[in-house]
């Protein structure tokens, strides 16, 4: 396992290596460069402009200038943001909080809602439940969460004044965070929950016709048992994949939610970032974020094995 | 036009409504200002920001020698008084003295010289070096007296000291680097936390305008999207939100039981249309003049504002002493297609109009008045980087943007119609010689009325070679919830002028 999980940690150097050239490469393909932001509009002045391109090394050919950076990325040092002069790596730590909470919460939820109903909606396949929880997921994935997310501000903050409309509370204020969190965690998790809800639903459908289950049938068992411990059990290997991929997703931040909410996520950071053409602040998101996603996919790689013995980790 | 003059009044009437105030002010609270941006601020150097948004959170830290009010006056601020001699090339400021910064020095003439000094090092990335660079030499005659000495008199000196990027700093706030990213200045709230997602500040206690500010502490918060935006206020989740939906206007501007204060007022924003005068088919004045015919100034106001903007050909009001004489132009459709059949278009000339999103509703606005004329438009939206980049490299045909400020003709006009201007390229390059003659004579003459001749002459010149159009003007609108009292901005939306601003406001809660 320990040699598994080392190996996999491994193998993410090339990846990564593979990875920050391509997000070098690309973001100076963007055409403009942050000294045309830090000018901005109708400000046009050479003598500056240059002396702040030299200042920032962006008068150096490409490769000279990834290696400069690779070099100060593997000691640990992920530049400074050319946007508000701080450390790329203080900035994101800054927002991780936020958006591990909120990613955390959503799945939550996603999970809390999902399984149960995919699972009620296979066992009573096309009754009317089954229709209405694939109905309601039908419309969790087809509503846009901006829309969703106005009509939540409505109904709960302004006409019924009970939650907040925006902002963010760090957990040292727990009710606080809490009152916080709970809008846009049912954007973001009902959205999540519509897709689980289908796929478990689909997958217990096809467990539920396989052999095993008329075995433990026929031998007697009782049908909690069945679906609790075996059909359940083999359901989730895909299921678990999802639930990663999204989680992932939400991790690398949920921009409109952010936007709507005053959320201070990661996504929010990404986007402005890349207007602003903060190029050490672009690199070190996307490096942050590729890491941090191969970790999850480890994670779920390795409940593959609790949840089926058969499965070798090598 | 109806709903002009009833915006008008009823700025009026939110001004009034603020003024009767119950009783004295009160001391404490927290104000939170929602703020119409994505990002709060692009850093804490006031040297180096741009936007709006930026500005107003950092005019609450830093301040300038001078400031100005309501009326757009010039105030004496961190310089209580100054003389000019007789050549216009030195002038004296006698600093206010006991004036602290938030870190409890007393500021003296030696800040001023380095903050000044600062601004003008290429390596600092001032977007003012430019304006500033007719300074000589800064001399600190004593510990409240600093002398700035010019190469040349410079009319519109005094305005390039105005602003918060003029602010003057102490040394401590510098990072080893020479960077700035926790501002320290003598303003009227000291700087707890920023990021881009929310600066938060608290009541200077040692401020020299004694009494003030009432509020204790100050939070800014980004809130993009209308619809948030406005339910914030609502909720109570801000007490103050910048820009108001111009299509909510209508409904909401005469509603008195709306619950909260609105102001709906002329803005000093313009939009514009720069036409490439380098390249075919802009090139050609009697093109870009059709263009000029073509447009429905009233019409975009309709569409665009919901009524409530407005249209003018100059950014100085009417009655002010920069106002310069000529109404704005009249569309006129039959001159436009007749000015294009004589610049050899029978069928128009294909363009493309570039606009960054924000102004995509204007583009399209105007693709169908040109079009109707004879061109055949296309509209092209790109992010503002990648656009500013075509546009400085005079690889475009007809872009939309914004401009604002410049209360100086100097800046108005020399900024985009010399060669040399820093925003000549959103002029669309252009070069006029009597009008870069009359520019370069106007700037260092120093009788306002012979300088106003000069300026009327290239206003007149540059109505006919049309590089740009003024198109319209955009409301400003702010709201606020009503236990936030006696508060008041000017066409800029400034949160900290001279007379009004977030340092007079208090909180009736």
């Amino acid at each position: 396992m320990l040699k598994f999980i080392l190996r996999r940690v491994l193998q993410l150097v090339p990846v990564l290596v593979l990875l920050s050239m391509l997000v070098f490469l690309l973001v100076h393909l963007v055409p403009g460069d942050p000294i045309e932001v830090l000018m901005g509009e109708g400000n046009s002045d050479p003598v500056v402009e240059a002396q702040m391109r030299a200042k920032y090394g962006l008068d150096r050919s490409l490769p000279a200038q990834y290696i400069t950076w690779i070099g100060n990325v593997v000691s640990g040092d992920f530049g400074t943001s050319i946007s508000t002069k701080r450390p790329v790596l203080e900035m994101i730590a800054e927002r991780f909080p936020a958006t591990l909470t909120l990613a955390f919460s959503s799945a939550l939820l996603a999970v809390l809602i999902a399984i149960p109903l995919g699972i009620t909606a296979a066992l009573f396949r096309n009754t009317a439940v089954d229709f209405l929880a694939m109905g309601s997921a039908l419309i969790g994935i087809s509503v846009p969460s901006f829309w969703f997310a106005i009509l939540l501000i409505l109904v709960f903050a302004q006409y019924l004044g009970l939650l907040p409309s925006m902002g963010y509370a760090p957990f040292s204020q727990p009710l606080d965070a809490l009152r916080h969190l709970i809008l846009p965690t049912l954007v973001l998790g009902t959205a999540m929950a519509a897709n689980i809800t289908r796929l478990v639903r689909a997958e217990v459908i096809e467990q539920l016709g396989r052999d095993y289950v008329r075995t433990a049938r026929a031998k007697g068992a009782p049908e909690n048992m069945v679906i609790g411990l075996h059909v359940l059990k083999n359901a989730m290997i895909p299921t678990v994949t999802l639930i990663g991929i999204q989680f992932s997703g939400l991790l690398e931040g949920a921009v409109i939610a952010e936007t709507i909410f005053a959320w201070p996520g990661l996504g929010k950071l990404a986007v402005s970032a890349v207007a602003e053409r903060d190029y050490p602040m672009i690199q070190g998101i996307v490096l942050v974020m590729a890491t941090v996603c191969m970790l999850v996919n480890l994670l779920v790689d390795l409940s593959y094995r609790l949840l089926d013995p058969r499965v070798k980790l090598h | 036009m109806k709903l002009k003059h009833l915006a008008a009044s009823l700025a009026l009437v939110a001004a009034a409504a603020s003024a009767q105030s119950p009783g004295a002010p009160k001391n404490g609270g927290t104000l939170k200002v929602g703020l119409e941006t994505s990002s709060l601020t692009n850093g804490f150097d006031p040297a180096v920001i741009q936007g709006d948004s930026t500005g107003w959170i950092l005019g609450q830290i830093a301040e300038g020698l001078l400031n100005r009010d309501l009326k757009g006056d010039f105030v004496p601020w961190l310089a209580q008084s100054w003389t000019v001699s007789k050549d216009k090339r030195v002038y004296t400021f006698k600093l206010r003295q006991g004036v602290k910064f938030h870190n409890g020095r007393v500021m003296t003439a030696g800040d001023v010289k380095f903050s000044l000094d600062r601004m003008l090092d290429p390596k600092t990335g001032s977007r003012r070096r430019g304006e500033l660079s007719v300074i000589d030499k800064i001399e600190v005659v004593d510990a409240n007296t600093v002398t700035v000495h010019l190469k040349e008199s410079f009319a519109p000196f005094l305005t390039t000291l105005s602003g918060v990027w003029a602010a003057i700093i102490p040394k401590e706030t510098l990072n080893p680097d020479g960077t700035i990213t926790h501002l320290i200045g003598t303003g009227p709230f000291a700087l707890t936390e920023g990021s881009k997602e929310r600066v938060t500040m608290k009541k200077f206690e040692g401020y020299w305008r004694k009494g003030e500010p009432y509020i204790d502490s100050l939070t800014f918060l980004p809130v993009p999207d209308d619809a948030a935006r406005m339910t914030a206020l609502r909720t109570g989740a801000v007490d103050l939100i910048t820009s108001v939906p111009n299509q909510l206007l209508p409904a909401l501007a005469p509603n008195k039981s709306r619950g909260f204060e609105l102001l709906v007022a002329p803005s000093a924003v313009w939009h514009t249309a720069i036409m490439n005068t380098t390249k075919p088919p802009f090139n050609d004045p009697r093109v870009r003049q059709a263009a000029n015919l073509a447009i429905d100034r009233n019409m975009l106001v309709q569409a665009l504002t919901s009524g409530f903007g407005r249209v003018d050909n100059q950014n100085w009001e009417k009655g002010s002493f920069w106002r310069l004489e000529g109404d704005p132009v009249k569309s006129n459709p039959a001159k436009a297609k007749a000015l294009l059949a004589e610049a050899g278009f029978k069928n128009g000339p294909p363009i493309t109009i570039e606009c960054k999103p924000e102004y995509r509703r204007d583009a399209q606005v105007i693709q169908s008045q040109l079009n109707a004329v004879g061109f055949q438009a296309t509209i092209r939206v790109s992010d503002w980087v990648a656009l500013n980049q075509r546009m400085k490299a005079y690889n475009f045909q007809f872009a939309i943007s914004a401009a604002s400020g410049y209360n100086d003709p100097d800046f108005r006009f020399s900024r985009f119609y010399l060669k040399a201007g820093p925003a000549n390229y959103l002029a669309g390059g252009y070069e006029n010689p009597k009008v870069t003659e009359l520019l370069n004579a106007a700037r260092v003459e120093s009788d306002p009325l012979k300088r106003k001749e000069s300026y009327q002459q290239v206003f007149d010149i540059i109505g006919r070679d049309v590089p740009s159009l003024m198109l319209f003007f955009e409301p400003r609108t702010l709201a606020w919830r009503e236990e936030l009292k006696d508060f008041n901005t000017n066409a800029d939306g400034d949160l900290s002028i001279a007379d009004g601003g977030l340092a007079k406001t208090w909180l009736n809660r």
